[in-house]
């Protein structure tokens, strides 16, 4: 049992990046158009992520020093400032946008009107962020969170053609409009690596006391974690790509997702998607407003962390409350929360390089990490990974741009 | 030269330039608005449209079976057919390009007639019976918006 409750961060951490609303749509669009022609793209994230999610979590682990106060170290104030205004934005962004998809889940239970669900998402999400402690946010949000594996019984109950899923594992000549593809795979990518899932990820190591010695639990949640993440993912793409695709549907609504899962499994199926999409939106709303607290903490040597009595981060624990009532504020004007964490995912690229670059300086350093610097694999696949980024960052914008936002 | 503004002194060059900028964005903004409304663009809003009727035929299809839950069926079908109207308003404001008058009229009503039958399934969640003659109703419009688009 403890080694289950063990990768409870690696579990919440993911559902952040590979489930939150804006990539249930996203992912779901991808199955719908492409087929299975995307789920490339969903692994090379994965593979990213994990990569990328142990070396913070063994820095956190060996050092005791999150991200983001690697970058600062590493890039100086400058640099350090830029990737901090990035990132806090960017989880700003997400977490209003979270609480709007809440909201919108609540919706389709309940009935009630947007705005009364909104007030009623935030005010439960600070509630379980002000009650709970670190460990049981991530065990309640993480595990509930894992309902979305039905669509991986839905996935293989609507009789997949495996030979098609298979092609899908390499990449191929879409069937249609290849800058809609290249933006799609871009977008699956920067999804799997947004960059709160390392800051959350590493905060959380420390605030567990991760010492040398969990680095073993550290790899299982980061190759667990992430993993489940993107089966989910996958799972998310065969649905759409067997449900929607044949159809001619475009899913631009929570609500399609949903019904992705009643199609093959009936009601128990709506059900579990709904609770898993209530519960991994919330998570990734906890995961961020969390970020953006961690990041301004560390970088300007506040006291932080929930492992502390409020009193003594009184800082730490003002910046989560303030994110939660300006993104409160934010998502009561009325902004889509789909398309605003889609534009987040897309725009959170170009901070992609600032993040990753610092963290593999610093666990590759034997100076630093003594014994537990990166090895040859770890670093190849830092520097491969590196060159990935790079060039989905380059690739972002302009095919935002030029595809308008995937909609050809 | 200068232009008084509050408290602060603008150089009149500089003024001009702002309101060329700002009387350019209006007119840009203008053509924008008043560009007639070509195939590509009318294809994109028939497709809207078939996977509206589409997706509607499959939540019907659902209802019919009485495999889902009643306040999802509600809340989904109105988002549905508010997408139908949303494609019909546009539709109706939009100036088409010669020749392409009959199609966009066409396409108005396929929207009318998707909005109407998604909109039966909102308010009426759990008839069965309705349901599966609204789900019918509504491939048949998707295969009809299906048809429209690929003429286009």
């Amino acid at each position: 049992v403890k080694k289950v409750f063990g990768v409870a961060l690696g579990v919440l951490s993911a559902i952040g990046g590979f489930v939150d609303i804006g990539d249930l749509v996203f992912t779901t669009q991808a199955g719908a158009k492409f087929g299975f022609q995307l789920i490339w793209a969903v692994i090379i994230g994965v593979v990213g992520i994990v990569v990328y999610a142990e070396m913070s979590g063994r820095v956190a682990a060996v050092t005791g020093r999150p991200v983001i106060d690697v970058v600062r170290q590493r890039l100086g104030f400058g640099a350090g400032l830029f990737t901090l205004v990035g990132s806090v934005m960017l989880s700003f962004l997400t977490l209003a946008a979270e609480i709007g998809g809440l909201a919108l889940v609540m919706e389709l239970f309940f009935d009630a009107p947007y705005s009364t669900l909104v007030l009623i998402s935030v005010v439960l999400l600070t509630a379980a962020a002000w009650v709970f402690p670190f460990e049981w946010i991530e065990r309640i949000f993480g595990y509930m969170g894992l309902c979305l594996l039905v669509y991986v019984v839905a996935a293989v109950d609507l009789s997949p053609d495996w030979s098609a899923v298979g092609s899908g594992l390499v990449p191929s000549a879409p069937d249609h409009s290849l800058p809609v593809y290249a933006y799609f795979a871009v977008g699956l990518i920067a999804a799997a690596l947004m960059p709160y899932e390392v800051y959350f990820y590493s905060s959380g190591g420390v605030e567990e006391r991760w010492t040398p010695k969990d680095l073993r639990l550290n790899r299982l949640n980061s190759v667990l974690g992430f993993g489940l993440g993107g089966v989910m993912s996958i799972a998310l793409i065969m649905v759409a790509a067997q449900v929607w695709h044949p159809l001619g549907v475009q899913p631009d609504l929570i609500g399609t997702v949903a019904l992705g899962a009643n199609v093959p499994l009936g009601e128990v199926g709506l059900l579990l998607a709904l609770i898993g999409i209530a519960f991994a939106v919330g998570g990734a709303a906890i995961d961020t407003a969390f970020s953006a607290a961690y990041n301004l903490s560390q970088f300007f040597g506040w006291e932080w962390g929930k492992y502390r009595e409020r009193r003594q981060a009184p800082r730490f624990t003002l910046a989560w409350l303030t994110a939660f009532a300006m993104a409160y504020v934010v998502v009561s004007t009325g902004v889509d929360p789909i398309m605003l964490t889609e534009y987040a995912v897309v725009f959170s690229v170009v901070a992609l390089p600032l993040t990753y670059f610092p963290v593999l300086l610093v666990s590759r350093d034997r100076a630093f990490m003594g014994k537990y610097a990166n090895g040859r694999v770890s670093s190849f696949f830092g520097w491969l990974y590196l060159a990935v980024i790079l060039v989905v960052a380059l690739a972002a914008v302009p095919l935002l741009i030029a595809t308008n936002a995937g909609g050809g | 030269m200068t232009v008084r503004e509050g408290p602060h002194e603008v150089p009149l060059v500089v003024f001009r330039a702002l309101a060329a900028l700002a009387a350019g964005l209006v007119m840009v903004l203008a053509l924008a608005a008043c560009e007639p409304l070509g195939p590509e663009e009318l294809q994109r809003e028939v497709e809207s449209i078939e996977s509206v009727a589409a997706e509607g035929s499959v939540l019907g299809d659902r209802i019919a079976a009485q495999e889902t839950k009643r306040t999802f069926a509600r809340v989904q079908a109105r988002e549905l057919a508010d997408a139908a109207d949303h494609s019909a308003q546009r539709l109706t404001d939009a100036h088409p390009a010669e020749g392409l008058t009959p199609q966009v009229e066409r396409a108005i009503r396929l929207a009318e007639g998707v909005s109407g039958q998604v909109g039966s399934l909102e308010v009426a969640p759990d008839a069965a019976a309705s349901a599966q003659g609204a789900a019918s109703e509504l491939r048949s419009l998707a295969a009809r918006a299906k048809e429209l688009a690929e003429s286009l």
